[in-house]
């Protein structure tokens, strides 16, 4: 890679019509190759599996962990009735923004220092937004492509996909589990109950990945409280109810629902290949997601090789009807909508938002859940 | 007969009214309005069929567009603050505050999203604000409308439960003509948020048009988003990203103005489920407990007779007593 120029990556996702470029970019395809080569890295292995770490994974993990003893320094700001967003929370990632590169440039080889000027936005980003205190799938994505990168500079190799998986996106984990409770972030763009957890998406790919093949362990197991205390060491998806058990109290049907739909599926291997078109339904092809995402030379906006010359009417964007081209096919009740544009036409005020009038007051905090940004208008 | 001459009908033509029409309007009037046998249902936690729904929704569109913005409402009155879908939060209410008609209610809006029975939850209220006109009275909070519900649940919860969002659509024109407040007593105002540096008095929040989208600015909006602060003089823009905050001095300025002793609003979380601020000039009243199935408040309900007013508390109800529903694959994992 040596000679690339590097770049501060950019947003590009601006409105419902750039979806169809992303679509097409050489980002997305690699970057759902990357998530698939991770998964399949990781079929039928437990968490607690012996795999070998090299020097530069320990001094990564390190860094992780000088991250969490940030956090538990930062004494919390008191709060009278808010229920969501410590402010203190700005002190964190004030932080990490101001460290953010020389923490990278400790870990990484020399030969990958020209790279951070790209890798540090994605590795910020990673650990939630600090205007409205909140942490969703979308900053776990970004978390997903700085490991990306990271492979794509020859950082880490194929040969280190387990442990990318199962050491350092599982310290992430902690980390961000622990700014949330701490911190009491918001879970993101939250569609509440009907969303699969309120903060990750990516262990549950990974983690129904190392389930596939579990003699003792279907996925109605985890439903049984006490089963999944046993065995969260065993797999991050397993880990991951454990914690929702933690956090959540009322019925397991009621404040997670999706899990308590999937649980009825018979095997694993379903289950893995359910959450990856799901991963594409309800994340990768969510504009509100993927409208915060930042593109670089490494994550690039531009068109892939691979997709075929298309004619005019392909690049048009995506109607109600209008499957995204490279989607794979999807039915009923997730199928692939906009709500806001699908609405568009239906709400009047829609039509009127002046750009920027509400985006702009997002400078700040909020207590609570937020009015979300209009939808940008073509 | 109801006069549906157009001056005293609302605007409801808020979306696009001809397609929803052409597609359901085969619907409306297909089916018997049964208030009862819709009401025995609702309080199971079932929905309706979607004719039955359409037909309760039609049927409420052309009674409250000829509602005020602001209805009169005399005491005994019991004021309720968000629901958010907790259907058997709301049935607890219901027996700590007493039934629909024995007890007369105000709610306060925010019946919709975050909870898992938003459908079952709105679709109650509705089925009672049918029957019982003269016995609840439902506001308009910043959830009922499209933009919010779209994203915070209630359009997920119909498109699975119907198969598509025509009902939805229904639902949300409905909350278009809801009344954005209620006046009690000539003296107790009740709105979701609070107040507006647009308006500053009573007949001003009337002059509103208000059967359209919650707007994303604006008094309208105001009224539904706004907070108070103890630290605020008057105005401060909201970090919501709608609405404002306001303070003492502005509540005290907008009651004296209108006559009134108390602003009544939900809209915060408060831990305990009732809260005055400035010198009991507001009050918060919150109705959902254990709030985002994570949060352990208290719920509250506000009840308000002449001069004498007594909050009664409750808490969620306990995992056994709901009703625990058959697990639906979503198609991704077929």
């Amino acid at each position: 890679m040596s000679g690339k120029a590097y770049m501060a990556p950019e947003k590009k996702i601006k409105n419902v019509f750039d979806l169809n470029p992303w679509y097409f970019s050489k980002a997305y395809e690699e970057y759902l190759a990357f998530l698939h080569r991770l998964n399949d890295s990781v079929i039928g292995v437990h968490t607690t599996a012996d795999i070998r770490c090299s020097p530069l994974v320990i001094d990564f993990i390190d860094m992780l962990d000088s991250l969490e003893k940030w956090i538990d320094k930062i004494p919390l700001e008191e709060v009278s009735e808010q229920r969501f967003g410590n402010k203190a929370y700005r002190h964190f990632y004030e932080r990490l923004c101001k460290e953010a590169p020389e923490l990278l440039q400790q870990v990484l080889p020399a030969e990958a220092h020209d790279a951070i000027i790209e890798l540090v936005t994605y590795f910020t980003e990673s650990f939630g937004n600090a205007t409205r205190i909140d942490y969703g799938s979308g900053h776990e994505a970004n978390f997903l492509i700085f490991l990306f990168c990271l492979q794509k500079i020859g950082v880490f190799n194929n040969e280190d996909n387990q442990v990318l998986v199962l050491r350092i996106f599982n310290k992430y984990l902690r980390v961000c589990r622990h700014l949330q409770t701490k911190f009491k972030m918001e879970p993101a763009g939250s569609r509440g109950v009907h969303a699969i957890d309120d903060f990750q998406f990516a262990p549950f790919i990974f983690g129904s990945a190392q389930l596939i093949g579990s003699k003792n362990l279907v996925p109605d197991s985890y439903l049984k409280k006490t089963v999944v205390e046993a065995h969260a060491h065993t797999s991050l998806f397993l880990d991951c109810v454990n914690f929702i058990n933690q956090t959540k109290t009322g019925p397991f049907h009621e404040h997670s629902n999706q899990l308590w739909n999937i649980s009825a599926v018979p095997h694993w291997k379903k289950v893995n290949s359910g959450m990856f078109k799901m991963y594409e339904g309800e994340v990768l092809k969510k504009f509100p997601v993927v409208q915060h995402m930042f593109f670089g030379s490494l994550f690039s906006f531009d068109r892939s090789e691979n997709v075929k010359e298309t004619n005019e009417e392909d690049i048009q964007p995506p109607q109600n009807s209008g499957m995204p081209p490279r989607a794979p096919a999807q039915h009923g009740m997730f199928a692939f909508k906009i709500p806001s544009v699908a609405n568009s036409s239906t709400v009047r005020s829609a039509t009127v938002v002046e750009s920027g009038d509400l985006r702009s007051l997002h400078t700040h905090k909020h207590p609570e859940e937020h009015c979300p940004p209009p939808m940008a208008e073509p | 007969m109801i006069d549906r001459t157009p001056e005293n009908v609302l605007r409801v033509s808020v979306c696009d009214e001809g397609e929803l029409e052409k597609t359901t309007s085969h619907l409306i009037g297909t089916r018997k309005i049964e208030p009862e046998q819709w009401i025995t249902w609702a309080s199971e936690c079932k929905y309706l069929p979607e004719s039955d729904a359409v037909a309760l929704c039609a049927t409420l569109i052309d009674r409250l567009s000829l509602e005020a913005n602001v209805v009169p409402v005399s005491s005994p009155v019991t004021i309720c603050g968000d629901i958010h879908g907790q259907f058997y939060d709301l049935l607890e209410l219901f027996k700590t505050g007493g039934t629909v008609p024995n007890t007369k209610y105000v709610f306060m809006g925010d019946y919709v999203d975050r909870g898992h029975y938003s459908l079952e939850t709105v679709t109650l209220l509705f089925c009672l604000l049918l029957k019982y006109p003269n016995h609840i009275t439902l506001l308009r909070g910043n959830h009922e409308s499209r933009r919010i519900s779209n994203v915070y649940g209630f359009y997920d919860e119909c498109q699975n439960k119907y198969g598509h969002g025509n009902v939805h659509k229904w639902f949300c024109k409905v909350f278009d003509v809801l009344p954005i407040g209620a006046l009690i007593d000539d003296s107790v105002i009740c709105v979701h948020g609070g107040l507006s540096p647009d308006i500053r008095t009573i007949d001003s929040l009337m002059l509103l048009d208000r059967a359209q989208e919650v707007p994303n600015k604006g008094p309208l909006c105001d009224i539904m988003w706004s907070d108070p602060d103890d630290d605020v003089e008057d105005w401060v823009i909201s970090q919501r990203g709608a609405g404002f905050v306001f303070g003492a001095r502005v509540t005290e300025e907008f009651l004296l103005n209108n006559n009134l002793s108390l602003l009544c609003r939900s809209h915060q979380l408060v831990d305990e489920g009732f809260k005055y601020m400035f010198n009991e000039k507001l009050a918060t009243v919150w109705s959902a407990p254990n709030y985002c199935y994570r949060c352990g408040n208290a719920a509250a309900v506000f009840e308000i007779d002449g001069n004498s007013r007594s909050t009664k508390y409750f808490n969620a109800v306990p995992d056994g007593s709901r009703e625990k529903p058959d697990r639906v694959v979503a198609p991704y994992f077929l």
